[in-house]
C-alpha cells in the first residue's frame, strides 16, 4: 500500500469513528441536554448533525477515491438490488397485522388521541426512515454476498 | 473471457496481493478476474498484462459467446 492511500485509509478509518461516535456521544449526554435552553439544544444538535454528515461525506469521498472497478462493479450491483429489496421488504411488512398494530399503537401514543400536523410529520418521517434504513441494511448485506462470493478462489 | 493469470503468476512466483499491488488494485479485484469471474475494464486488462511484459491477448483469451 502507497503512502498516499495509507493516508486515505486513515483518513477515512477516523471520520468513520467520529461519524459513529457523535451521535453516541450526543445521546449520552441527552439527560444534561434537556435541562438546556431551547437555542442551546438546536444549537448543539445542529452541529452534531453537521459534523456527522461531514464526517461520513468525507468517508464517502476516501472510499470512492480508494475503490477499483471490482469494488464499484460490487456497489453499484448492492445498490441496486439493495435498495429494490429494501423497499420491498417494508411493502410487504406493512401487510402483516401485527405491524399495522404496531404502527397504530406508535400513532396513538405520540398523538394522544387525535392525529394533528406534528404527529403526521413525525410519522411520514419514520416511515421515510424506516425505508431507508431497511434498504441501507439491504444493500450491505447485499454488497457483502457479493464480494464473498467473487471474491471466492476456484 | 478465459486467461492465464493464475499460470504466470505461477511462472513468477507472484502472489495476488503482489500482482495487485503492482497493477494497483486490491487482492479482491485479481482474484475475481483470475477465477473468470469479473471481466475487467480494457485499461485493466492492459494494466495486468503489462505487468507481465506479455501482450493483452498473450495472458486474456476470448471465450466465444453463448448461443
Amino acid at each position: 500500500m502507497s503512502k498516499k492511500q495509507d493516508g486515505q485509509t486513515k483518513t477515512r478509518k477516523t471520520a468513520l469513528a467520529v461519524a459513529g461516535v457523535t451521535p453516541l456521544v450526543f445521546i449520552g449526554n441527552l439527560w444534561w441536554l434537556k435541562d438546556q435552553p431551547d437555542p442551546v439544544v438546536y444549537a448543539l444538535t445542529g452541529l452534531a448533525a453537521a459534523v456527522v454528515l461531514i464526517a461520513t461525506l468525507l468517508a464517502a469521498v476516501q472510499g470512492d477515491r480508494q475503490s477499483g472497478e471490482w469494488e464499484r462493479a460490487g456497489d453499484r450491483f448492492a445498490h441496486q438490488w439493495g435498495a429494490l429489496a429494501g423497499g420491498s421488504f417494508v411493502a410487504l411488512l406493512l401487510a402483516v397485522p401485527a405491524v399495522q398494530d404496531a404502527i397504530l399503537s406508535l400513532a396513538t401514543l405520540v398523538s394522544a388521541g387525535e392525529i394533528d400536523r406534528a404527529t403526521a410529520m413525525i410519522l411520514f418521517t419514520a416511515g421515510l426512515g424506516s425505508v431507508i434504513i431497511t434498504q441501507m441494511i439491504f444493500t450491505v448485506i447485499i454488497g457483502a454476498v457479493w464480494r464473498r462470493k467473487m471474491g471466492q478462489t476456484i | 473471457m478465459k486467461n492465464r493469470i493464475r499460470v504466470l503468476r505461477a511462472e513468477r512466483g507472484w502472489s495476488q496481493a503482489e500482482l495487485a499491488n503492482t497493477v494497483g488494485v486490491s487482492r479482491n479485484s485479481i482474484n475475481s478476474v483470475e477465477n473468470g469471474r469479473f471481466d475487467p475494464s480494457l485499461p485493466l486488462a492492459f494494466d495486468i498484462a503489462d505487468a507481465f511484459g506479455l501482450r493483452i491477448e498473450e495472458v486474456f483469451i476470448r471465450t466465444p459467446p453463448e448461443t
